[in-house]
């Protein structure tokens, strides 16, 4: 009930149903916490929320209903996330030439100290979910911590189950090699 | 016999993770992990591996953050909102189309115009020329970019997301189209440097931009980013700017512009 004015007529198109501040208030907390998943950081995140929700307004007319509306904002922010993903690759790539896919450039945005203090266990998952590539990152962050079905994931995403099995096998595969050391010191 | 025995391996791994994240019992596994020690040691890594991960905290926001988060969202769609909406337009017909048509009209006058002034003795004798046989190379190449990244844009522009089929769109095309025509964008922004190839040289970087959210773009249908893309199109008038260069290029050139690689 948190969007959807029941009392107006059958006819309305669905778009003009739904009350886009009640959505943000219902949403922000999920949303951000995603952003957060994907991003790594609070700031950005916090940037990536913002973005979501002005898209997802401008984007509203087209919400046809087929799935939920945080279905439709977690897809909304994972295209965001790896769209600015490839276009900072893209800036990158101009400015130092090619990398791969796989490459972290996110470790690139790291304070250069950052690395030296990072003795918690949070600290140390964060720097290894650094080493996966966005797209898998995407993936294991909303399979492991968001705890969205393999189906939910590949909606999100926008690519079949399988191809989320893969990405949240090298994934995985890439994890347990940053944290070697963690698991031999428990 | 090694290769077939991998390839056996690989085809459980999505069935291993099926089994890791809980989409499965680890009942239908437990019998190849019986036969086969590498992927029972990979199996119990791959799940030390999570269990280690899974220790990480959940991200918490803080309440001032989140207030200052559906603050920002709220006034920045409001303002949205309240801009005055656009006037009904005839079967997306966008705003560019009218202006054209106004450019087409003042030059139709025009030469009208101009035909009916007697001609002077002391005209240049190729002033009447078209502009594209008076064109440097570079020019030239500015001009063929400024087509191919109006065909390019064309296509987005006249995509409607309730009508069309997305197919039709044919992104991946189109991106690789636009990462070409990046390139070619590159080139042309150092290589136009006369102060009269200043104009020429702002429209290009202007269709850069665009072009570079094209090149971006997922294989799929992002509805929202070509939204984005055609606002972007259309509130700088992108395609009549190409139609205005396009025209200037076919009607007469002032004689005193020289050409660096005509002949004497």
């Amino acid at each position: 009930m948190y969007a959807v004015t029941q009392t107006l007529p059958m006819e309305t198109p669905l778009h003009r149903q739904l009350d886009f501040p009640q959505i943000v208030r219902q949403y922000k907390r999920g949303v951000l916490a995603l952003a957060y998943d994907l991003t790594g950081n609070a700031h950005d995140a916090e940037d990536l929320a913002q973005e979501v929700f002005i898209k997802a307004h401008r984007g509203l007319s087209t919400f046809r209903g087929d799935s939920g509306i945080y279905a439709w904002l977690r897809r909304i922010a994972v295209n965001t996330h790896l769209n600015r993903k490839r276009k900072k690759a893209v800036s990158h790539m101009r400015l130092f030439g090619d990398v791969s896919e796989t490459d972290t450039w996110e470790g690139a945005e790291r304070p250069p100290d950052s690395g030296a203090e990072a003795t918690d266990t949070r600290s140390h998952i964060d720097r290894a979910l650094e080493q996966l590539s966005p797209r898998e990152r995407s993936a294991f962050v909303m399979r492991h911590y968001q705890e969205l079905s393999t189906r939910e994931v590949a909606e999100a995403m926008g690519v079949a189950d399988g191809t989320v099995k893969s990405l949240l096998f090298r994934a995985t595969t890439k994890l347990r090699s940053s944290l070697h050391y963690l698991r031999q010191e428990s | 016999m090694k290769e077939n025995h991998f390839t056996a391996c690989e085809s459980w791994q999505p069935v291993m993770v099926d089994v890791l994240f809980g989409d499965a019992d680890e009942a239908v596994i437990a019998n190849h992990l019986r036969e086969c020690p590498t992927c029972a040691a990979e199996f119990r890594s791959l799940q030390e591996t999570l269990e280690l991960t899974a220790d990480r905290p959940a991200f918490a926001p803080e309440e001032a953050v989140l207030a200052r988060l559906e603050e920002r969202v709220l006034t920045e769609t409001a303002r949205h909102t309240l801009r005055p909406l656009p006037m009904p337009r005839m079967r997306r017909l966008p705003a560019w189309t009218y202006r054209m048509v106004a450019v087409a009209a003042v030059l139709v006058i025009g030469i009208a115009i101009g035909r009916l002034i007697p001609q002077e003795e002391t005209s240049a004798p190729n002033a009447s020329l078209p502009l594209t046989a008076q064109l440097t190379p570079v020019e030239a190449r500015a001009h063929s970019y400024l087509d191919r990244s109006k065909t390019v844009l064309l296509g987005v522009v006249n995509f409607d997301p309730a009508t069309d089929n997305p197919a039709s769109l044919n992104l991946p095309q189109r991106s690789a189209i636009a990462s070409e025509l990046l390139q070619e964008a590159n080139f042309l922004k150092t290589t136009l440097s006369e102060s009269e190839q200043q104009r020429l040289r702002a429209l290009v970087s202007e269709l850069e931009i665009i072009l570079l959210q094209l090149a971006n773009l997922e294989e799929r249908v992002d509805v929202p980013e070509l939204e984005i893309m055609k606002a972007g199109v259309d509130q700088n008038a992108l395609l009549f700017k190409i139609d205005v260069e396009q025209m200037r290029r076919t009607v007469s050139k002032p004689e005193t512009r020289k050409d660096p690689g005509a002949a004497v």
